[in-house]
């Protein structure tokens, strides 16, 4: 008998449909999604690196220093243009229903796309006031640097060339990007982008590479890739919220032409910031703040759980696309209304496992501290929590069980999370507070519920013995 | 060939063989075939000059491979931590079912999984134990250790000596042009 050639049947004969589930139009169409933002998050300076991409506060900047696996080519040329604002004014808007472009979601811009793209503000619903802006000016990091302590370590990429962007409005979610489009043809997208995610009056910061020429964001860019000419790059910006209560969608984009001027002069409108991820509390590693952690509410106390501000019907079901594209962020200026069963903060031990190497899935987290005996365990395709920053959103199952059989937990109410990790951001989510929204099953289906914001703290002090080890 | 084309023409060419491979590994249908896509994901995600299918069958292979490896490390470090959790209810598998009935298949089931994964480098593979050591980051006698524990169970199941040698290759190679 050869052991070889009986492994083989084994194998063959254990995988039967296999071979057409992996080969099937779905699974291709799948992975190709996966791929594509693989790549984007390698462009994007690496997977560890993501987070830095956008930070939810005027006056902080992102850059890219990663964006470039390798030296830059060529001599770059200095170039500072603008400042340009765009504004959604009265009178110098343009109301275009389909959009011309998407930045992200199933359509989103690649290379080879034909686009006619309408410059300054375009509003693609005329039901919507969305206040959205974008000031941004044409410079290099080692320009941005000079401004915050020096370009000295920039080293080669001082010389790249940047649109440095404030964006925001009375939206919820922002994603910009810069291109080249020539002859109506895109040529060049930005592995970057900036990206932001909060409630309603929020603003992102950044810096947004302009294009290398061939760079179609989801690509690796090659080492000698020539720069495009920042003066034929357009900065585009697109604005998600809520053109009627519930109703969340595309609201307005504005592209930046740097040779045309701004459409207002004055300056943007003063913006009431909610800066979610705010490192807390100094530290990163909140772990290591034996008084930080000893704050955070008991189980069984006032503030262990999260609380709703608000819950409506949903009818988009739980989708990655329709999630991410649909979900409403809270508005907190809101009362509460009740508790939900999901704690007001998350230890990243039990949300990924524990260790620096052990990403194997969330460890239960106690969020009642009794028992009825009745609930065995809720199915994790039935919900979704999505945490959501100025870096993103972070969106896991959630599975609800009761359980004795713990080592380091009473009998409790337990809940599990397990990132997504194909959909939203595909980090670990890192310390830090979060604007929180479950979808789950109510009495009527699916319904959205607006969450109390949610700390996420490093490591298991909940269970001591684990993190002594 | 475009990523995508490629993708498409390795998935076409190859899931079958890829699946069985992921089978081997993991001793489950579901999980070999999420262990080839996170596999395809990982090798298409970095761009490389992959001249055909075939080679890509080959560079999905070791990072299937690498993936699983890296898998039982991380469980076995979970393990140690927390028990309690890592015992899973899984879905009745199908595929399960059908291998039981077969000797071999019941001999695997009955290994450790580092003791599956180096009967497969080995076995299937066609590694040698050094290169398997290598692989699955072990000192070569407990390799050893494992292959010989694993073949007195497989002999057990199908009887003694009841393996040739001889190892054949695994991947097709494409007649270049």
């Amino acid at each position: 008998m050869n052991l070889h050639d009986e492994l083989g049947r084994l194998g063959a004969d254990a995988t039967a449909g296999s071979s057409e589930r992996l080969a099937s139009v779905e699974t291709a169409d799948a992975l190709g999604a996966r791929v594509r933002r693989g790549r984007r998050l390698r462009t994007a300076g690496g997977v560890g690196s993501v987070a830095a991409v956008a930070l939810v506060a005027v006056g902080v900047w992102a850059v890219l220093p990663g964006a470039r696996s390798s030296e830059p080519a060529g001599v770059a040329e200095t170039v500072h243009a603008g400042p340009y604002l765009y504004q959604a004014v009265p009178g110098a808007m343009a109301l275009v229903l389909e959009p011309e472009v998407m930045l992200r979601g199933e359509d989103e811009v690649v290379c080879g796309d034909e686009v006619t793209l309408t410059r300054g503000v375009v509003l693609h619903d005329p039901a919507a006031d969305p206040g959205v802006y974008v000031h941004t000016e044409l410079t290099t990091l080692g320009a941005l640097a000079e401004e915050d302590g020096g370009p000295e370590a920039l080293g080669d990429f001082a010389d790249e060339q940047v649109w440095s962007t404030f964006a925001g409005g009375d939206v919820t979610s922002v994603v910009v990007k810069s291109m080249v489009v020539e002859d109506g043809t895109v040529i060049a997208v930005s592995g970057g982008e900036l990206r932001g995610h909060g409630v309603v009056g929020f603003s992102v910061g950044g810096a947004v590479a302009v294009p290398r020429e061939d760079e179609c964001g989801v690509a690796d860019v090659a080492a000698d890739a020539p720069r495009s000419d920042p003066l034929d790059s357009l900065l585009v910006a697109q604005f998600w919220g809520e053109a009627e209560p519930g109703e969340s969608g595309l609201l307005a984009t504005i592209v930046v032409d740097p040779s045309e001027p701004s459409n207002v002069d004055e300056a943007p409108a003063s913006q009431e910031l909610e800066a979610f991820h705010e490192p807390i509390p100094e530290s990163s590693s909140v772990a290591d703040d034996p008084a930080y952690v000893a704050s955070l509410p008991a189980l069984g106390d006032d503030g262990y759980l999260s609380q709703a501000y608000a819950a409506r019907g949903w009818g988009a079901g739980l989708e990655c696309d329709a999630i991410l594209s649909g979900i409403t962020l809270p508005d907190s200026s809101r009362d509460t209304l009740y508790d939900v069963v999901i704690p007001s903060w998350l230890e990243t031990g039990r949300l990924y496992g524990y260790g620096d190497d052990a990403l194997v899935g969330g460890y239960p987290i106690p969020v009642m501290p009794s028992m009825s005996g009745e609930l065995a365990r809720t199915d994790p395709d039935e919900a979704r929590l999505v945490l959501s920053s100025g870096a993103g959103s972070w969106v896991f199952s959630v599975a609800w069980s009761e359980r004795d059989d713990l080592p380091y937990d009473p009998p409790a109410l337990f809940v599990e999370l397990n990132q997504i990790w194909d959909c939203g951001n595909g980090d670990p989510i890192g310390t830090g507070r979060y604007a929180a929204t479950l979808i789950r099953p109510g009495a009527d289906g699916l319904e959205e519920v607006d969450l109390t914001s949610i700390t996420v703290v490093a490591g298991v002090p909940s269970i001591p013995e684990l993190h002594e080890d | 060939m475009a990523a995508d084309d490629l993708l498409t023409a390795t998935l076409e060419r190859a899931s079958g063989r890829l699946a069985a491979y992921g089978y081997l590994l993991t001793g489950s249908q579901h999980a070999g075939e999420d262990l080839v896509q996170d596999a395809l994901v990982k090798v298409f995600v970095k761009r490389r000059r992959i001249p055909n299918a075939a080679a890509a069958e080959g560079y999905v292979r070791a990072a299937m491979r690498t993936l699983h490896i890296d898998r039982l490390r991380r469980e076995r470090l979970w393990r140690n931590a927390a028990p309690a959790q890592v015992t899973r209810d899984e879905a009745p598998d199908h595929a399960e079912a059908v291998a039981t009935s077969d000797a071999i298949a019941r001999a695997l089931d009955a290994l450790a999984p580092r003791e599956r994964t180096a009967v497969v480098l080995r076995y299937f593979d066609d590694l040698t134990v050094a290169d398997t050591a290598a692989a699955m980051g072990l000192a070569t006698g407990t390799v050893k250790r494992y292959l010989s524990d694993a073949l007195d169970r497989l002999a057990v199941e199908v009887g003694h000596d009841a393996f040739e040698t001889e190892r054949v290759a695994v991947v097709e190679t494409e007649v270049r042009p």
